[in-house]
């Protein structure tokens, strides 16, 4: 031996060894990572989702008052007369088909069905329209009704919320047993090395030096857990993303388009190496506190 | 004794100074809610001074070295060392006074998993000395008590005696203010003996506070030193030994020098004994209280 190895570590090498540690706080890590990624994005996704309902409004008028002559211009006209509407869109017959379609099936809605008029409004940005003006402009078209996204998109608003509270729940959990399994991990070390530590406690060391034996390895096995647990939660994300990168997929589509949504997860390895370090530096402290 | 040593720790070259005494009051100390394993332990220990711990197995002689090393906090009276109350010094302050303390345990209690070698430079290591001046001075340690050719062997491939020696070694690399030392020949030859012996009296020479529990009659007999005997928890006898001659130590030229260091080459490689070495005796003897 090179007397040189002055920095060789006080614990005998299986002190530093994790076992199945990594691979569990891979695990955690991994759960952690994919949470917070669907938290994130979720978040991201509802609130541009939400700016955009919220400046749109629906108008429904009855088939009768829709088949008067030239119905498309006058009521372009008369919503274009209105303050603030940035787009109006009338959707064609076909259009109205396709929705029907959804609901009575292919082929099942007949050119004689009575089918309403829809049209799309959209305002521009923070512009107001009260519905005293809509009602004044829609006065020439018996019947039109204003069904405004706002109403049900508050109850949206709601479900997306407490999703992502669950999921800041179930990271918040991981975390929690993480700090337990290291805990444990850094309880299960000292104990198996008793004797070692309290001779060289009996000696002199003090609390930091033992702890600093732990907590560097711990730091180790915390940063592969990490390193391992992130990079499966990215590929995770990228299959999701090559499986499903076709619109119209629902909450995955939300998912996949705030990709960016990651950039959260990549510190995961060094918040979970600080995590790991920390609870062992914490846990010996407290154990040493025991010994004189 | 190694340079290194000797600035890793504070000299305890102050013989006679108040700051480095030993006092026990009026001692009792019981584990947990059980009797009391030791009571009404009084007696001091003078700096520089040599004592003998002896008494019949069970007496609590390892209770009193738990006392004195600071494993074990009393459970009433004083226990005053280097002039601190450790009954009463917070946790965080017996770390630094530990370091001044060697200890030679009975079983030894190295770390199988470093050589020798690391074993001893462990007290240098925790006091902050740097590996470049530890070597030296552990390597010069370890030639002196005749393990040159087992420095890198681990404590599972030495022998019981080889063991032992390292272990003393360990203890007392760091120039310890006070060196306690339980059975500390029971495992090695007499030849072996003697020159741990003459180890312990130069060390004390330097002003360390030497206590040596034992049950070698014989080590009593030739060694002169001061004897606390201790039975059934209480210490019956505190006096000088009644041989004062240490024989087999004195003028014995088989025994070398130990480590000086402060020639910077290794003690075990003089010819003979030092000038000096014909009177090795343990010094600060203490008289009856």
């Amino acid at each position: 031996m090179a007397l040189g190895r002055a920095d060789y570590n006080i614990l005998p090498a299986d002190a530093r060894a994790g076992g199945l540690l990594p691979w569990i706080i891979a695990v955690m890590m991994y759960l952690c990572a994919l949470a917070i990624f669907s938290a994130v994005s979720l978040q991201f996704g509802i609130a541009t989702w939400s700016e955009n309902l919220e400046r749109s409004f629906t108008i429904q008028v009855p088939a009768e008052t829709a088949g008067q002559a030239d119905f498309d211009v006058l009521i372009h006209t008369a919503l274009s007369q209105i303050e603030g509407v940035a787009s109006i869109d009338v959707l064609s017959r076909q259009e109205n088909k396709d929705l029907l379609e959804t609901w009575l099936g292919k082929g099942n809605v007949s050119d004689e069905l009575p089918v309403p008029a829809l049209i799309d409004v959209t305002l521009a940005v923070d512009a107001q329209v009260p519905q005293s003006t809509l009602d004044a402009a829609l006065s020439a078209f018996p019947g039109a009704r204003v069904e405004r996204s706002a109403s049900w998109l508050s109850q949206i608003k709601t479900a997306a919320l407490s999703i992502i509270a669950n999921a800041y729940f179930v990271v918040m959990l991981v975390l929690a047993a993480t700090l337990a399994v290291v805990t444990f991990g850094t309880r299960a070390q000292l104990a198996a090395h008793q004797s070692t530590i309290l001779i060289v406690h009996h000696m002199g060391a003090e609390d930091r030096v033992i702890a600093r034996e732990f907590q560097y390895s711990f730091l180790k096995l915390g940063l592969i857990g990490g390193l391992l647990g992130t990079a499966m939660a990215l590929l995770t994300i990228v299959i999701l993303w090559l499986t499903f990168k076709v619109p119209d997929v629902g909450l995955v589509a939300v998912l996949i388009e705030n990709w960016f949504a990651v950039l959260f997860i990549v510190p995961i390895p060094l918040g979970a190496a600080l995590l790991t370090m920390l609870t062992a530096r914490f846990t010996v402290f407290s154990s040493l506190k025991a010994v004189l | 004794m190694p340079e290194t040593a000797s600035k890793a720790i504070t000299p305890a070259v102050e013989t006679g100074s108040s700051a480095n005494r030993v006092r026990f009051e009026n001692v009792g100390m019981r584990y947990g809610v059980g009797r009391e394993v030791l009571r009404n332990i009084s007696f001091q220990l003078d700096p520089g001074s040599f004592h003998f711990l002896t008494g019949p197995s069970g007496a609590g002689k390892t209770s009193l070295l738990k006392l004195l090393y600071l494993a074990h906090r009393p459970s009433r009276g004083v226990i005053e060392i280097f002039g601190q109350d450790v009954a009463q010094l917070p946790r965080k302050r017996l770390p630094a006074l530990r370091r001044r303390i060697g200890v030679v345990f009975q079983d030894f209690r190295l770390l199988n998993h470093l050589t020798a070698l690391e074993n001893v430079a462990l007290p240098l290591r925790l006091a902050g000395g740097k590996s470049s001046q530890i070597t030296g001075h552990v390597r010069e340690l370890l030639s002196w008590v005749g393990l040159d050719d087992r420095m890198d062997a681990t404590p599972p491939t030495l022998s019981g005696g080889e063991q032992q020696r390292v272990a003393i070694a360990r203890a007392v690399i760091a120039r310890p203010d006070i060196l306690i030392a339980d059975e500390p020949t029971g495992n090695v030859d007499p030849h072996m003996s003697r020159r741990l012996l003459h180890l312990f009296a130069e060390l004390n020479k330097l002003g360390t506070t030497i206590v040596l529990a034992t049950h070698d009659l014989s080590l009593l007999e030739r060694f002169s030193a001061n004897l606390l005997r201790l039975e059934n928890g209480e210490l019956v006898g505190n006096s000088a030994s009644s041989d004062p001659v240490a024989r087999g130590l004195v003028g014995d030229a088989s025994v070398p020098a130990a480590p000086s260091g402060s020639s910077g080459a290794p003690a075990a490689a003089h010819a003979g004994p030092p000038a000096g070495a014909s009177d090795v005796q343990p010094s600060g003897r203490q008289q009856a209280d």
